[in-house]
């Protein structure tokens, strides 16, 4: 978070990363060094009415040297919110260039960006691997870590055994109190089977595992106890009244350790020529006790040669945490942990998307090949025990390019 | 589910395989038979889920990049 009023598309600047690298590539193509250089650009905007606007933007430049190739990739995230997170912040001055008694709505601004360097090999036949060291910085939190996967084609290419890793080392900080710092450590991995079921169906099952220890809370975001009440004031930030303790609340108090799980099935087939239809059911759980079912349905239509038409729906289901309650009705010193995250508490979820992807290739030397996509998602997130909102209505756009020189 | 379960389900989705040739793998190849029609916008969507969703994320997979998402 950070206290100045945002600037338009602040972060909208090219990438310093992607773009020397597109030049670079380009040099190396006309020298004949490089067989292919591939550059990808996306923009895309989140809104919802929760009153939290994100634009984002991703750059991504890769060089292909047949069976290696090198790429570099920048996201940015540009965030402006007056959520109910940011409204209810005992902190809102220090937090906001508003005040809880003026008339100004309380609103936070902050950037996230993350590089990504990527080293990938693909033999073509069957063999592939990656190294991708990641870093991402925002005012308040910074966070480096590196994955690596691989792929391995068997039974004649029918099934493909797949495995990747993941490590990354967090520090969380805070605008308020700049003595304030958390950190965390994060270890992960999946496994993954593909298989072909037949010419025109396939299934893929894959095994998500992540243990993450150390500070997992927000250093902005406060628990009240009791039988409170809200009330909104002028400007639209939260009162809280009727609690037992500071009216200002708590801070969030997490467990030190969390081990996730999922699993994740897909059975994707081409009902008819130019139809084919995704259908995927993921369960995940943790050992906090949350736990949630997500199923996925998609249609895709094939309009003409290189369009692409997919139509998508969604549905999650969250049970919640353990510890986690709407409404913390004791002391404080009653409880182990608490939280004013309703992520962790129950959420149901549904979702549509509807895109339209078109593809064309270069049929002769010196043509550029390419891509360029539109896709529109609707979401709404229903919260039933959250005290300070019980539902929230969002809509993300996305827009992508990719050139083949 | 059992271990038993999850076998038997493994052993009968692979007994029920065919054998596909090479030059029967268009279908298979086409842009709408892949797992993401655009792996970059399903990466985008993602990152909206992980933050909203407290049971959404990725060990490290196609969609994992391996650096946390500063959710805070």
């Amino acid at each position: 978070m950070r206290s100045s009023r945002p600037m338009l598309c602040r972060g909208c600047a090219l990438s310093p990363w992607a773009v020397p690298l597109l030049m670079f590539g380009v040099t190396l193509r006309a020298e004949g060094q490089a067989t292919e250089v591939i550059t990808r650009a996306r923009v895309g905007v989140y809104v919802d009415d929760n009153d939290t606007q994100v634009q984002r933007m991703l750059v991504n430049g890769r060089l292909d040297f047949g069976a290696i190739d090198v790429s570099v990739d920048e996201a940015i995230d540009v965030v402006t919110s007056s959520s109910i997170d940011v409204r209810s912040s005992p902190e809102l001055d220090a937090v906001s260039s508003a005040t809880q008694n003026g008339t100004a709505t309380p609103t936070m601004s902050d950037v996230r960006y993350q590089t990504t360097l990527a080293l990938a090999y693909d033999d073509d036949v069957g063999h592939r691997a990656a190294v991708a060291p990641t870093l991402a910085i925002e005012n308040d939190y910074r966070s480096l870590g590196i994955g690596l996967r691989g792929s391995i084609e068997i039974l004649d290419r029918h099934t493909t055994l797949g495995a990747a890793l993941i490590a990354s080392t967090d520090r969380a900080t805070s605008v308020i109190d700049r003595s304030f710092s958390g950190t965390s450590e994060l270890i992960g991995g999946s496994v993954s089977v593909a298989q072909v079921l037949s010419a025109t169906q396939l299934l893929r099952v894959r095994y998500d595992g992540v243990y993450r220890q150390g500070y997992m809370a927000s250093p902005y975001r406060a628990v009240r106890f009791g039988r409170f009440q809200t009330t909104m004031i002028e400007s639209g930030a939260i009162r809280f009244t009727d609690t037992i303790g500071y009216k200002d609340g708590y801070p969030e108090k997490l467990p030190r350790t969390r081990m996730r799980h999922a699993i994740d099935t897909e059975w994707l087939a081409e009902l008819w020529s130019g139809f084919s239809v995704l259908l995927g059911y993921r369960f995940a759980s943790d050992d906090w006790g949350l736990s949630a079912h997500t199923l996925t349905g998609e249609v895709r239509i094939v309009l003409a040669e290189g369009w692409v038409l997919p139509i998508a729906y969604r549905y999650y289901d969250q049970g919640a945490a353990d510890f986690w309650r709407g409404k913390y009705l004791m002391s404080p010193t009653t409880y182990d942990h608490y939280s004013a995250d309703k992520e962790l508490g129950d959420v149901q979820g549904d979702a549509g998307s509807v895109g339209v992807a078109y593809r064309w290739d270069a049929v002769a030397a010196g043509e550029i090949g390419g891509s360029i996509d539109l896709s529109a998602h609707l979401m709404r997130y229903v919260y039933p025990d959250f005290a300070l909102l019980d539902q929230r209505t969002a809509v993300h756009i996305d827009l992508g390019l990719t050139l083949e020189l | 589910m059992s271990e038993r379960t999850i076998l038997i389900v493994v052993v009968l989705t692979v007994a029920g395989c065919a054998r596909v040739a090479p030059w029967e793998r268009g279908t298979l190849a086409a842009p709408h038979m892949q797992s993401r029609v655009q792996p970059d916008a399903d990466r985008q969507i993602m990152t909206v889920r992980e933050l909203a969703e407290g049971a959404t994320f990725t060990g490290g997979g196609a969609d994992g990049n391996g650096a946390g998402c500063g959710c805070n």
